[in-house]
């Protein structure tokens, strides 16, 4: 039996027997639901639907209203960027105590190793700014404006590998399919701008070691898919298939798509199902996008004042720098969540060379992209994020010497920035113990972390919910506390 | 029988019960009733409603003249004392009783005592009617009072006062608020005081005001400075929900984290009634709750906008036309206005109906002009506008205005001139301004700062002009390296006023070497070797292209072996055009391909030929397999039957992977005498080596061009 079948079918299962007998069994839930649960059926309590966000309002005047997130896929170590522990350069070689590893499980990468030998920061780190923030040698750029950014030092997550971790962060679960934040965002807040997607996705490449990046990170998940991520492509044809084929005129694409669009709504009445209405707008926000898109992507009207800022890189496309200059023009184009990945940040061996070309990639371009942002008045509304899915371990992976180590998966403390949109400025939050491996101050765990992202764009976490397979969810599912530290 | 038996009945329970009461009120005070009386006395709020109903209903049928109106005054009356009863159990269970209790309770008892006359009365028939007048007006009026008492002990003081409920939490919030009257005391107000209050202290604890809480309740001071979670007031609080103690009860409205973070807070920096925000340390997790409450309060001013129904909303926006309340249910609006194909004034124009609820407003990238500008100038309430990337300019900025409300304007990347300034510093309410990338000089910036010292203006980041850059090397055009005509090249770059120096020498140039102006000559072998250089910008690395001229094509060839049939090119001619096959695009028909079989071309020249070189050009790429040859042999001479082998070369086997990348096979030959016919053959790999997962495998041998070098 196919689904139309099924469909059809369950639209004459309603009868008007039926209809009475379902409405005395409703009814009586009802009653008995209001009797046990005393607010059921209260306006505005703690009910079910009231409780849902009405979708395209923040519940409250955000203080952020766009996002770009430069994830740095493969997690960078936070003891080389952000973390400055002198002391395992101190007590360089030596066995980690079992004291501070504690039963922290390992990874298969390192669960053979017979010592953990400590093993202390290639780079050598530097205080910036009034608060004195200390940042690597790897990253002096983003050390020049750490008078805008706030470090957190004490992010934490439950998951070891890249996928579960990076799948956590992205949708607030380790397996997947929960929509990804950006998702929730749209569905949260809407699109500010009709003619380009609501949640973007530009993805780069650095040559160190790298793990693979799956379109799962940026769906929609159960959420309507118009919330989906789009993923623009550098080069000629940022969106695969959005322009007309040879000898296709714009006007023929019109006709084409009101007789689509008329098929789908015939299409809809038959069987009613909502995917239908989300693939027509869709095929319309993409004769849309014909226009907007590489007007957006041009780069071309940049004056070289700010391609000097992002660095030269950023005039070829599909690198870091040229991601960053492009999520600022989508961010002034109105766009809600622009997400950025970095690969390369896996090193488990070769660390000083591979991180210290990581860093060079996005070390200027993400600190230009803050100053850009706050040149232009924008830097107060947009929320930029910077980090990976776990941090490193202190310890060496592999063979150990002080100028080339590895370092392995640690999900109990990792490091991870943000700046503008109400994020306190020029502050390091949180701390981990003087081996950098466990945190011992004010603890961020993704949850929590997702909770304050929603809060500062105007939206309660716990009331941004979707009903799904008969149960609510929401980003923070069923955890999460606002960082309140952390907001200005 | 019956009914006398009835009779007796209801007049020993009246009576008993009558008595019961009257004891009861005589020694309230020195009563400590049993746990299951107590219990009792929770029925009140469900009998009360009986004697209610019973007393109106009784006093109808009495006037009807029912025939059993001495059953209807005997349950009534029973029932009265029996709510009177409970009434007075409940509250003596409740601590002290406030004012509202005392006079709800005297006039229950009043009630009781009415309805017990009248049924002493109602047994004695020559009484006169007069009494029974009165008896029945007074239970009237008692019986609404008490019940509206009673509603107000339950419900509020000013239940049934209209419109009040939601102006409650209305309090306003000074720019530096006190945080016990404020912050602490709402929260208590909100949470706390509908069962801490004069008329009904629970635990004889007021939380109505600062004197209740040092004061404390039965037992003792809520608040302990000494071991602040011990304090009973947080320790009822922290408490888990389905404890006994906990407070506020289970089915009562709970505080929030915010709020308990705030009485936590609050007590540990002394509990006092004077503490100020302003006094605060920023770390405090109060200052940033209090903070928030503040930004709150601030915008409540959007509060007297005009009304703007969803429709409206939708109505007016458009795919182009973004228009969203800034939070829910509020009426100040946020509007976004993008470029398209059909902009025209009307878009601005058109949203007149909302004028006075746009708070935001973004035009950014939209072509402005003085007509837009006076539209604008009509939307009074804007607080934040964007304008940046328009043509505006002073002419055009003149059309508006001044804006009173406007906050925050950003104008970057405009044409406005130092024209504009007077009327920026004239906006009343300005605070935050972006000038970056206009015709304002830094200079000036710094005047106008100077004239309006609460006025932050942005131009462009200084931190920035310390950012340095390496420019990217430039590209050849056309990207050609292997000649048989001279040609011309030209150096393109993305950027202009770039200087290219270069050497075509095989050094290394620098900024003394030659200029490449417009296009440079090719019309012989060598290597060119250039950067980019230019004011402001660290040079671009030295890239280098190796120029190779062709002498000549054979006038006869031949493949000694078909390519494999998976990659044939377009033909044998592919070797000789040449065009360089793809690197990411193995199919190509600018490439052919051998495996099983050796690459052999024989070719052959009208005219002998003395060559120095033979390039082959080709591709590695180990990941499919495509490796270098075994070995590669020219042979050459005369006659065809007794071919010299005139050079070989076998490139060096590959140690491990390698990415994708032109390989280049040179050949120097060591025969300076001219040949008629020469052969060409190239063995593909034999033996893929073992640390490939193809070991033992043949490997690729991909090629596009043989160069012949004279």
């Amino acid at each position: 039996m196919d689904l139309k079948d099924e469909i059809a079918k369950e639209k004459l299962k309603i009868n008007r027997r039926h209809f009475f007998s379902k409405l005395s069994v409703g009814l009586g839930t009802v009653a008995l639901g209001s009797l046990m649960v005393p607010d059921l059926l209260k306006r505005g309590g703690t009910g079910l639907d009231s409780e849902m966000l009405k979708a395209g309002i923040p519940n409250f005047a955000p203080k952020a209203k766009r996002v770009i997130y430069l994830f740095q896929a493969g997690a960078p170590s936070q003891l080389e960027s952000f973390d400055y522990k002198p002391l395992l350069r101190e007590r360089m070689g030596e066995d980690l105590p079992e004291s501070i590893r504690n039963g922290q499980r390992l990874t298969g990468m390192t669960s053979g190793q017979d010592s953990f030998p400590l093993v202390g920061s290639f780079a050598d780190f530097k205080q910036y700014g009034q608060n004195g923030t200390w940042v690597s040698d790897f990253f002096p750029h983003i050390g020049k404006v750490a008078d805008e950014i706030c470090v957190v030092n004490s992010m934490h997550t439950e998951a070891i590998n890249h996928d579960p971790a990076i799948t956590f962060f992205q949708t607030g679960n380790q397996i997947s399919g929960r929509p990804s934040m950006g998702s929730w965002m749209s569905y949260g807040l809407g699109s500010e701008n009709q003619n380009l997607p609501a949640f973007v996705v530009l993805t780069s490449r650095g040559k160190g070691n790298s793990q693979g990046l799956y379109s799962k990170l940026w769906s929609s998940g159960f959420l309507d898919s118009k919330h989906q991520g789009v993923l623009l492509r550098s080069g000629k044809d940022p969106v695969l298939y959005l322009n007309d084929p040879d000898g296709v005129s714009r006007s023929d694409k019109r006709v084409m798509l009101d007789k689509i669009a008329d098929l789908n709504h015939k299409h809809y009445d038959e069987v009613g199902d909502e995917e239908i209405h989300s693939r027509i707008a869709q095929y319309e926000m993409a004769y849309r996008m014909q226009m907007s898109v590489p007007e957006v992507m041009d780069i071309k009207k940049e004056p070289e004042s700010i391609i000097k800022m992002y660095g030269a890189e950023a005039l070829i496309p599909g690198t870091y720098a040229a991601n960053c200059l492009q999520a600022r023009r989508l961010a002034e184009n109105g766009v809600r969540f622009i997400q950025l990945y970095h690969q390369g940040w896996d090193q488990h061996g070769n660390l000083p060379n591979e991180m210290a070309g990581q860093a060079k990639d996005v070390d200027q371009a993400s600190a230009a992209l803050i100053l850009d942002l706050k040149q232009r008045g924008m830097l107060d509304d947009t929320l930029v994020i910077w980090g990976g899915e776990f941090g490193r371990t202190n310890y060496c992976q592999g063979k150990f010497s002080p100028d080339n180590y590895g370092r392995d998966h640690h999900p109990r403390s990792f490091s991870i920035w943000m700046a503008g949109g109400g994020i306190k400025k020029g502050i390091t939050y949180g701390q981990t113990d003087e081996f950098g491996y466990n945190i011992v101050k004010d603890p961020v765990h993704i949850n929590d972390f997702h909770a304050t992202l929603l809060h500062l764009m105007g939206i309660n976490h716990e009331q941004l919910i979707y009903k799904y397979q008969g149960r609510r969810f929401r980003l923070t599912d069923v955890a999460g506390n606002v960082v309140s530290g952390l907001m200005a | 029988m019956n009914s006398n038996f009835f009779k007796k009945f209801f007049e020993y329970i009246i009576f008993s019960l009558a008595i019961l009461l009257a004891f009861l009120l005589i020694f309230e005070r020195y009563l400590q009733l049993p746990e299951l009386v107590n219990w009792l006395g929770h029925f009140h709020p469900v009998i009360l409603h009986f004697p209610i109903v019973l007393i109106f209903v009784t006093i109808i049928q009495y006037w009807r003249g029912d025939k059993y109106i001495s059953l209807y005054i005997g349950f009534t009356t029973l029932f009265t004392i029996i709510s009177a009863m409970t009434g007075l159990i409940l509250s003596l269970d409740g601590g002290a009783k406030g004012q509202l209790i005392l006079t709800h309770q005297w006039m229950g008892i009043g009630c009781a005592f009415l309805m017990v006359c009248w049924y002493l009365i109602n047994e004695k028939p020559n009484f006169s009617k007069i009494y029974i007048k009165m008896i029945h007006g007074g239970l009237m009026v008692l019986v609404v009072v008490t019940g509206h008492f009673g509603g107000m002990i339950t419900h509020g003081k000013d239940f049934l006062t209209y419109g009040k409920g939601e102006e409650k939490d209305e309090i306003s919030m000074p720019d530096d608020p006190i945080l016990y009257t404020h912050i602490v005391q709402p929260i208590l107000d909100k949470k706390c005081v509908s069962c801490h209050n004069e008329n009904k202290s629970k635990g004889e604890l007021l939380l109505t005001g600062f004197e209740g809480l040092v004061k404390g309740g039965e037992s003792g001071s809520v608040i302990n400075q000494e071991d602040v979670e011990a304090s009973e007031l947080l320790h009822r609080l922290l408490l888990p929900t389905d404890d006994e103690d906990h407070m506020p009860p289970e089915e009562e409205d709970q505080l929030s984290p915010d709020e308990l973070q705030v009485l936590r807070s609050w007590v540990e920096l002394g509990a006092n009634d004077t503490l100020k925000y302003s006094q605060l340390n920023t770390e405090d997790p109060l200052y940033v709750i209090v903070q928030s409450k503040i930004k709150a309060q601030q915008t409540k001013q959007w509060k007297d906008l005009p009304e703007v129904s969803d429709d409206k909303i939708a109505d007016l926006s458009s795919d182009y036309c973004h228009i969203m309340r800034i939070y829910n249910q509020s009426n100040a609006l946020q509007v976004l206005v993008f470029p398209n194909a059909d902009y025209s004034p009307k878009m601005i124009e058109d949203l007149k109906p909302i004028a006075k609820n746009i708070i935001e407003l973004d035009v950014n990238n939209l072509p402005l002009g003085e007509k837009e500008l006076k539209t604008i100038n009509s939307f009074s309430n804007i607080e934040r506008l964007n304008m940046s990337n328009t043509p505006i300019d002073d002419a055009i900025f003149r059309q508006l205005g001044v804006m009173e409300k406007l906050a925050f304007l950003q104008v970057y990347s405009t044409k406005l001139g130092e024209g504009s300034i007077e009327q920026l510093l004239s906006f009343p309410n300005l605070k935050e301004l972006y000038l970056y990338n206009t015709g304002i000089s830094a200079a000036k910036i710094a005047e106008m700062a100077a004239k309006k010292n609460d006025l932050v203006i942005m131009s462009e980041s200084m931190e920035a002009q310390t950012f340095k850059s390496v420019l990217p090397p430039p590209t050849l055009a056309p990207e050609k390296s292997l000649f048989r005509d001279p040609f011309y090249i030209k150096l393109e770059h993305p950027l202009a006023d770039i200087n290219f120096n270069y050497t075509a020498d095989g050094s290394d140039p620098t900024s003394d070497s030659p200029l490449i102006k417009n296009s440079l000559l090719i019309d012989k072998s060598f290597t060119l070797k250039y950067f980019a250089s230019k004011e402001g910008w660290d040079p671009s690395t030295i890239d280098s292209v190796v120029f190779i001229k062709s002498s000549r094509i054979p006038d006869k060839y031949t493949l000694g072996n078909p390519p494999n049939s998976k990659y044939t090119g377009y033909g044998k001619s592919l070797l000789f055009d040449l065009k360089r096959g793809p690197q990411d695009d193995l199919t190509s028909d600018a490439w052919m391909a051998f495996r099983e079989q050796a690459f052999v071309l024989n070719c052959e020249f009208d005219q002998g030929i003395a060559l120095k070189k033979i390039i082959l050009s080709s591709l590695v790429n180990t990941d499919p397999y495509l490796f270098p040859p075994s070995s590669i042999r020219i042979m050459g001479g005369n006659d065809l039957q007794h071919l010299k082998l005139l050079g070989s070369m076998k490139p060096k086997p590959l140690k491990k992977r390698k990415r994708r990348q032109f390989a280049p096979y040179t050949i120097e030959l060591n025969s300076k005498t001219p040949v008629k016919y020469l052969k060409i053959v190239a063995e593909p790999l034999y033996k893929i080596p073992l640390w490939h997962q193809g070991k033992g495998e043949r490997g690729w041998f991909f090629i596009d061009e043989v160069v012949f070098v004279e």
